[in-house]
């Protein structure tokens, strides 16, 4: 038995799932692009979560799968997620379900908010059973599913509107609903956004929100979790080096290694996911892209790119994931190849040690520098990839005060779903270079670095390093920590040269404007192959970095 | 007359709808709107029609026909 929830996009569907399912769930695919839908279980009834449509003949990409999806594996019952407070819009896909002639309920949501309706009327105008679904109040599971089993086994197919075209459905639902008045909810968003979409008062307002939200979580709240964990990671780190068995002491030490890198990065991550969901149930998201749009536009960009434009200051890997909420493709692609130039928080040590090893009294006006030079650089390159700009069209929802369980729920989900995606692969290659680090090419264990796999490789390859001052072996070995995580750069260069005495004034500049341009760390390339479906797009952002980084360091060493 | 020709405040009937999309989410020919705020430099322009709130780029908005009411 299997059961689908449909319904427009915002209509309480997920939380719907969660409350059916108790929350157990796993994540599908749909082959080709990144929207997701969730299976999860009440009882032995298969329980499929959508992603949000607005009709059966959809425009975008994303929302034909899902309806392709719908119409291959149709479903024994169809739960209708509507929100009342914009009937009329919801009821448009209400029809088109219709059509499908397969046993149907309507789970109403938001009906506390409104006073024309409650579910008797709905259900003498629709013809269809309706189970108020309130965001505040207790709905039980049992009830609803007992409602849409008793439709099944009485076959009990939906009453069949036959308008064919969307626009003949909404003349339609105009004729059978009497025209809405705004309600009280609106008035208020209404005035509210008399100030938050302002555009003088509504950027600074966005820009000051942003920048504490930042502060908050990289500065405060990240450390405050990620420090602890790591302090117990070196303890555990001391323990490995105690191994007898040096296959094993380096195979686990290079485990160890990588969960440290995980862990680095995982409160932020989770932190951030809580505050855009916090954002997007709350409204203000869409008020972003608003305000956003004009000048997102001029680099072909839509408004909906700065929010992982700024959260890519912290870590290119949320970052990367919240590029999802793109619609068009070329869009979000376009943004995930802007995130790299972007210094992410974990560079801004390595820049901060180098520009002092530069010049002492101009090192705070070099960081600042590096990271316009980034950005400028990656800016100009979207402005030569622009072709043609899709239209923006976003529903301006309600503001409304999010439930802490449903954000909850959605940023430990997006968390853990990201986890199950990267870590093998972070944590083989974590494993992969601790071994390269500590064996010679004959296999044997090695203190010294300067004898290991690693060293070999990187004396091998900088010939090719030689035009750009950055020949040193050492100083490719930090570049290729940095690739692991960008953090590795300096730890890496503190073990290979303690009194950075590897750096002359002629290669520092070259290495500073190398470590800015060159590929990103893997976790982020791994997250750019899951977002982009591909694994052409990582590679290209990998050597278009590499291209890059290697000319600005040969300009900058001339 | 254009979408874009109406000022903030101001109310208008849709006499055209250029993309599937506009239908999906409820503007079809005849539906009565208002416009209720401009972006930065004009753009995105903000209408309301019936409860929904829709935001819509200058570009795309240049190509929706109207007639001016109320």
């Amino acid at each position: 038995m299997r059961l689908m929830l449909i319904g427009n996009p915002n209509t309480g569907k997920t939380t719907i799932f969660n409350h059916l399912t108790g929350g157990h769930r796993h994540i599908g695919n749909f082959a080709g692009v990144t929207v997701e839908y969730a299976i999860g279980y009440y009882g032995t009834i298969e329980i499929i979560d959508l992603p949000g449509i607005y009709s059966l003949e959809p425009y975008s990409k994303d929302e034909a799968v899902a309806v392709e999806f719908l119409k291959k594996h149709p479903p024994d019952g169809i739960i209708n997620c509507i929100d009342v407070s914009n009937l009329r819009r919801n009821l448009g896909l209400t029809l088109a379900l219709t059509q499908l002639q397969i046993p149907m309920i309507i789970a109403a949501g938001m009906l506390e908010e409104q006073q024309e309706w409650d579910a008797e009327k709905l259900e003498a105008l629709l013809g269809l059973p309706v189970f108020p679904a309130h965001r505040k109040n207790r709905w039980v599971p049992a009830v609803m599913i007992r409602t849409i089993l008793g439709e099944i086994k009485a076959h009990r197919l939906p009453p069949l509107f036959e308008e064919t075209t969307m626009a003949a459905r909404f003349s339609r639902i105009d004729q059978m609903i009497p025209p809405i008045s705004k309600n009280q909810a609106r008035e208020k968003s209404e005035k509210i956004d008399r100030f938050l979409l302002h555009p003088l008062w509504g950027t600074l307002f966005f820009i000051a929100l942003m920048t504490a939200a930042f502060i908050l979580i990289f500065q405060y709240l990240a450390p405050y979790f990620s420090t602890p964990l790591l302090r117990g990671i070196e303890g555990f780190m001391k323990m490995a080096e105690a191994l007898p068995q040096p296959a094993i002491r380096a195979a686990i030490m290079g485990l160890i290694s990588g969960v440290g890198s995980v862990i680095s990065f995982l409160p932020a991550i989770l932190l951030l996911f809580l505050f855009l969901a916090f954002l997007e149930d709350c409204g203000y998201m869409a008020r972003i892209c608003y305000l956003a749009e004009n000048i997102m536009a001029v680099f072909g960009l839509t408004g909906r790119s700065i929010v992982p434009l700024l959260i890519g200051f912290g870590c290119t890997v949320p970052a990367a994931l919240s590029a999802r909420g793109i619609p068009a493709e070329n869009q979000r692609k376009r943004t995930l190849r802007l995130l790299p130039f972007i210094s992410c928080s974990a560079k801004l040590p390595v820049f901060g040690v180098l520009s002092t090893l530069l010049s002492p009294q101009k090192s705070l006006l070099i960081i600042p520098l590096l990271y316009l030079a980034g950005i400028g650089i990656g800016l100009i390159g979207s402005l030569f990839s622009i072709k043609g700009h899709p239209p923006f069209l976003m529903e301006l929802p309600p503001y409304r005060m999010p439930r802490f369980s449903d954000l909850a729920h959605r940023g430990f989900a997006r968390t853990s779903d990201f986890l199950k995606k990267i870590f093998t692969a972070l944590l083989l290659t974590s494993v992969m270079i601790a071994l390269l680090q500590h064996f010679t090419p004959s296999f044997h264990w090695t203190e010294l670095s300067d004898n290991s796999i690693l060293a070999h490789l990187a004396k091998g390859i900088s010939p090719l390093f030689e035009p750009i001052h950055l020949g040193d072996w050492r100083l490719i070995c930090a570049l290729a920590a940095g690739l692991f995580a960008k953090e590795s750069t300096l730890s890496t260069l503190a073990v290979l040269s303690a009194d950075l005495s590897v750096f002359h004034p002629g290669n520092l500049l070259p290495f500073l404007a190398f470590f800015l341009f060159y590929p990103p760390c893997i976790a982020t390339l791994l997250t750019m192959k899951k977002e982009s479906t591909s694994s052409l797009f990582p590679l290209s952002v990998a050597i278009t970095h590499l291209l890059i980084a290697y000319t600005a360091a040969f300009l900058c060493g001339i | 007359m254009k979408l874009t020709d109406l000022n903030v405040g101001e109310k208008g009937k849709i006499l055209q709808v250029p993309l599937p999309r506009l239908q999906e989410l409820g503007l079809i020919i005849g539906t009565p709107f208002q416009i209720i705020s401009r972006g930065p430099f004009g753009n995105p322009i903000e209408i309301s029609f019936y409860e929904n709130y829709l935001l819509i780029d200058r570009k795309t908005a240049m190509e929706i026909e109207v007639s001016p009411c109320g």
